[in-house]
């Protein structure tokens, strides 16, 4: 691995989030900010920066970060580089469960319930998965069972948006679909974190076996990996984190795709080595989107996942053509 | 040493018999070739024998234990095995797939240290890989990448080494170099089974053959005492001439 790659992203994680805190509706000078940052400073400038703009940039870092590696780990669990939590149907599910709490009214109950059904969902769609991962030996069959779960999902919310009792719970279920860190507060973080927390912490503590699998199913065994147990972590952690993250964000797709196959040159295509460097850098690209959403001359807000599918599908599509199946 | 046992093992997929009381034994320094026609059962056979495949009755045991009871760990430390399949997902570079082989032993590609990278160094060394260490797998030629996986299943150092159908697809010279591979593995100690089509091949290199019909094993032995003719008719279905220890296939029954 190069070993430069990882201090590199921390600092460009740190300098993106940084940045973040400077820039936004009004622009901070540097002394301003920097002063604030450090519990100085006019107390407007901190509330500006403690309680809008750094919790909403951390949301976006964190969100990235799970997704990136999510994506990442699920890469080299199935072997296909356009894999990602969206494709296993995992954000779709989430989202579909925090659209139904939101469209029958339970949200009104608790500010929790939002999260909890996002979070739930995600669990659902990870169980059905893990099922099927134990299940079958196939990889294909794995894909397939995902895509269904994607589709019926997808079915289910469009049948939600249509029965939408008015346009405010509408331009709601839009946002949520959409993805977006904006009004995110600490709050929100204390209780999406420690869960995305554990679910990267399970992805990098089984990411050794990753890399076996490039061997294929029968190989990775071979060398001494317990695939049931491999592929039932994955899902898991792959699971958790998403859930999380679509908790504290909603749907953002694409970002889980980009930044492995950005990273994996830096890294000998390595899945297990891709996994860290595509947190990071997935991390500070939902990061720079999210300041673009912030700046960009648009009547209502952009949403942080539009952003992101309109930088990320290209890229998908792009992927998708050079990608050419190599078997040894 | 360890050994490779099946005592009566019997396959079956949906009734179907597929391998049908297969007793067999690998011993260590043999080089044990597995001949039969496409579809005899051989691939399910030395699934079976190192505990991947389940079985419906019978026995197969590692070095004296149970091969389906056995962790994945401890069986890739006992075992290497080649799959007849042998896909590289992704293009890493020769050194990290070599290094995959000592998996079990918690080597992390990328850093390789100690008795590991000792032993990935001596696996490269011996199939002539030093000059693609560093190359990606994906830039190899077919003889070449067969000898990545020879390297990756040699870099475990197993005392048995199992390939079904190791020469596949490639050139004269390169199905010599394998076999020869394989053998200095078995000259050095361990025990081997290995599934080949060329009956050639196998008599040369072989020290028993054993030969595979519709789920059974109809012989068992050295390479001279059962290539016939009538056998070559009976399992492949070949007129063959037999002339010491060549065989010349003469055409279809």
């Amino acid at each position: 691995m190069n070993r430069a790659l990882i201090p590199l992203l921390l600092v460009a994680s740190v300098g993106a989030l940084l940045l973040a805190c400077f820039v936004g509706s009004t622009v901070m000078p540097l002394d301003r900010a920097v002063a604030s940052i450090l519990g100085g400073g006019d107390a407007g400038d901190r509330l500006v920066i403690w309680s809008i703009r750094f919790p909403r940039a951390l949301c976006a870092f964190l969100v990235g970060c799970a997704l990136g590696m999510s994506g990442a780990a699920l890469q080299g669990l199935l072997r296909n580089p356009l894999a990602e939590p969206g494709v296993l149907g995992v954000s779709a599910t989430a989202s579909l469960a925090a659209t139904f709490s939101l469209y029958y009214g339970l949200t009104a109950m608790s500010p929790w319930i939002l999260p909890l059904a996002a979070i739930l969902g995600a669990i659902m769609a990870t169980v059905l998965l893990t099922y099927a991962a134990l299940k079958t030996q196939s990889v294909v069959t794995l894909i397939l069972v995902g895509v269904g779960l994607s589709s019926l999902a997808g079915a289910l919310m469009s049948l939600l948006l249509n029965l939408a009792p008015n346009p405010f719970s509408l331009t709601d279920l839009i946002n949520w679909t959409l993805g977006s860190v904006a009004n995110r507060s600490f709050e929100d973080i204390q209780f999406a974190g420690p869960l995305m927390a554990i679910g990267m912490f399970t992805l990098y503590r089984y990411r050794l076996g990753l890399m076996a699998l490039t061997l294929g199913e029968e190989g990775a065994s071979a060398v001494g990996v317990n695939l049931p147990k491999q592929r039932m972590l994955i899902v898991a952690g792959a699971g958790i984190a998403t859930g999380a993250s679509v908790a504290l964000a909603g749907a953002i797709g694409f970002v889980g795709i980009v930044a492995p196959h950005l990273i994996r040159p830096f890294v000998q295509h390595d899945p297990a080595r891709s996994l860290v460097p595509s947190a990071l850098l997935a991390g500070v690209l939902l990061v720079l989107a999210d300041i673009g959403v912030r700046l960009a001359p648009t009547n209502s807000e952009l949403a942080l996942g539009v952003v992101a599918a309109l930088l990320g599908a290209p890229m998908f599509i792009y992927i998708a053509l050079q990608r050419r199946g190599f078997h040894g | 040493m360890a050994s490779l046992v099946s005592n009566g093992l019997s396959v079956a997929f949906k009734n179907v018999s597929v391998v049908s009381d297969v007793s067999l034994a690998v011993a260590p320094g043999e080089l044990v070739v597995l001949l039969g026609a496409n579809g005899a059962g051989k691939s399910t056979l030395i699934k079976a024998m190192i505990g991947i495949q389940p079985t419906t009755s019978g026995l197969a045991s590692i070095d004296g234990e149970n091969a389906r009871t056995l962790s994945s760990v401890e069986k890739a430390k006992r075992v290497a095995y080649l799959p007849q399949v042998r896909p590289l997902a992704w293009p890493n570079t020769v050194h990290d797939v070599v290094s995959l082989g000592r998996y079990c032993y918690g080597a992390v590609p990328g850093r390789v240290k100690g008795d590991d990278a000792k032993a990935v160094d001596a696996a490269l060394q011996g199939c002539d890989l030093e000059k693609f260490a560093h190359r990606s797998v994906d830039t190899l030629s077919g003889g070449e990448l067969a000898r990545v996986h020879c390297a990756r299943a040699f870099a475990s150092q197993a005392p048995l080494f199992v390939a079904d159908e190791p020469t596949a697809a490639l050139d004269p010279r390169h199905q010599l170099m394998i076999m020869e591979l394989i053998h200095s593995y078995v000259v050095k100690g361990a025990g081997a089974l290995v599934v080949l089509h060329d009956v050639n091949l196998a008599i040369r290199f072989a020290t028993r053959l054993a030969w595979m019909c519709d789920g059974r094993i109809v012989a068992d032995g050295a390479p001279t005492e059962t290539v016939t003719e009538d056998r070559m008719a009976r399992v492949y279905g070949v007129n063959a001439r037999v002339k010491g220890s060549h065989v010349e296939m003469l055409g279809v029954c």
